[in-house]
């Protein structure tokens, strides 16, 4: 009796993914892809998702490193931490683009003092697509970083000091290669997030061609003015989202065994 | 008798557990710390390896004072120049045998091809050469040990610690590989503490033997003393089946 309805399930996720690749323009995709304003989008999405990727592993990584190492604090505190990791997971990104313009606008909280002392404006510029982005995808990074160094022996910290080795000097030849398949499947998870990204960005960053125009937002645009473009984008995005699935498919598909 | 390479006061608290132990090694011999899971001998040696801080007392290694709780004093793993050798080994799994060899000459300032060299001469030394650029998930037990083993020698330590060296190896191989160790520790020639809860390990390898139990020592002497004339019922069943001479 369950299968009736878990084929339903199984048809709803997959038919609309059908319906999209049978309406594709195959026959024009080269050109559609080479359309200047296509170009840009994906040159720009690219561009920002590595940059938010980059800014995610740099930050986040440290971050995973604490909590990983929070087994001794205070149990509320240690929870509270997670939480507000975790919060852009659950937050709606829209959200979080109202939250990032309050902080950052030219009104907002920081964003004054950044307008008033470096004259520096973030909204609506292709640094706020970074922010935005990085702001919704950095908490996947953490947490399978986070998993990655819990499932580690950090006994083999111990041993490493032993060996006179310092903290760097074991943070980079010790942890960070045990955790590295769990920095890459970090990474993989947060690049396609933050590429997928629309709601923060265009609160928060707009909607500027080939300065914040990304292609989520562009092909959102493109459904009114440009079919074909829209489905275009739309293909190339389920192609990078179908990547990362193989990629991470030991990891993620296959279960913790894999 | 020598004077003690090893002078050690070490007390260590875990909420009601009570670690004390007075530890003397002469240099050139090797102390065995034996006795029961939750005695407080794998607390004994990560105090001596700097890894826990002790509540009181003292660690002394010839004339330099590692750890001094009443002095403020206590210098930090890194810095000790103590080698260990750990229960299941740890070796580094990304690195090969050759890398974990060189791993303490690297991390202490050696150009990283010189530490590779003089890891892989080590390595030819202990007739594992052709297995110096092996992963560790490859070696047998009694490779991996003998591994550790050099990753810790390679940096000519004061002191050398090994904890449980026994435990990780199956039961067929553990005779051969325990005399081999004996061999080498003999040609090591420092001051040696071996944590073990199996009383043929300390008969096997030590010049003296320390009987823990709780936190506290129980008895301490020659193997042949504690065999022939151990204080109370407990030592008596540790070292039963050595008696009549065979360890």
């Amino acid at each position: 009796m369950l299968v009736v309805p878990a084929a339903i399930g199984l048809a709803f996720l997959v038919l609309p993914l059908v319906a999209l690749l049978a309406r594709v323009p195959w026959g024009q995709l080269g050109e559609i892809l080479a359309a200047p304003e296509i170009g840009s989008a994906l040159g720009l999405s690219l561009g920002c998702g590595l940059a938010a990727t980059a800014l995610s592993l740099v930050l986040g990584i440290p971050l995973a490193w604490v909590l990983a190492r929070s087994g001794g604090w205070h149990p509320v505190l240690r929870r509270l931490l997670r939480a507000l990791v975790t919060i852009p997971l659950v937050l709606p990104p829209v959200v979080g683009g109202v939250a990032l313009l309050l902080l950052l606008g030219r009104r907002g909280l920081l964003g004054q003092y950044l307008d008033a002392w470096f004259g520096i404006q973030l909204p609506f510029t292709t640094p706020a697509v970074i922010l935005s982005e990085t702001f919704v995808a950095l908490p996947f990074l953490v947490l399978a970083v986070e998993g990655a160094l819990r499932g580690a022996d950090l006994r083999l910290e111990d041993a490493a000091e032993t060996l006179g080795a310092s903290r760097f000097y074991i943070f980079r030849r010790v942890t960070l290669p045990l955790v590295a398949p769990g920095v890459v499947a970090g990474a993989v998870l947060c690049f396609a997030r933050a590429l997928g990204e629309f709601g923060a960005t265009i609160t928060f960053a707009g909607n500027f061609p080939g300065v914040t125009r990304t292609m989520p937002i562009a092909a959102y645009l493109a459904l009114e003015t440009d079919p074909p473009a829209a489905y275009v984008i739309s293909l190339v995005l389920l192609a990078v989202s179908i990547a990362v699935l193989v990629s991470l498919r030991d990891r993620w598909v296959g279960g913790l065994t894999g | 008798m020598t004077t003690p390479a090893l002078d050690a006061h070490l007390v260590a608290r875990r909420g009601d557990f009570r670690l004390d132990l007075r530890l003397r090694v002469p240099r050139h011999t090797i102390t065995a710390i034996v006795g029961p899971n939750g005695s407080g001998k794998t607390t004994a040696l990560r105090t001596l390896a700097g890894l826990i801080r002790p509540d009181a007392g003292h660690i002394r290694v010839g004339d330099r004072v590692l750890d001094d709780v009443e002095a403020g004093i206590h210098v930090p793993p890194a810095r000790r120049g103590t080698g260990v050798v750990f229960q299941d080994y740890l070796l580094f799994p990304h690195l090969s045998a050759a890398e974990n060899v060189a791993f303490g000459l690297a991390a202490q300032g050696l150009p990283h091809r010189e530490a590779l060299e003089r890891a892989r001469a080590w390595l030819d030394r202990i007739d594992l050469g052709a297995l110096a650029g092996v992963r560790p998930g490859l070696l047998s037990g009694g490779q991996a040990q003998r591994v550790a083993l050099a990753r810790a020698l390679i940096l000519d330590p004061a002191v050398l610690l090994l904890d449980e060296p026994m435990a990780a190896l199956d039961v067929t191989t553990r005779q051969e590989v325990r005399a081999e160790l004996g061999s080498r520790l003999r040609a090591f020639g420092g001051t040696t503490v071996i944590v073990t809860h199996d009383p043929a390990d300390a008969l096997a390898l030590a010049d003296e033997i320390v009987v823990l139990a709780e936190g506290g020592v129980v008895q301490r002497g020659v193997p042949a003393e504690l065999v022939a004339s151990p204080v109370n019922a407990y030592v008596e069943s540790l070292f039963a089946a050595s008696r009549g001479g065979i360890a």
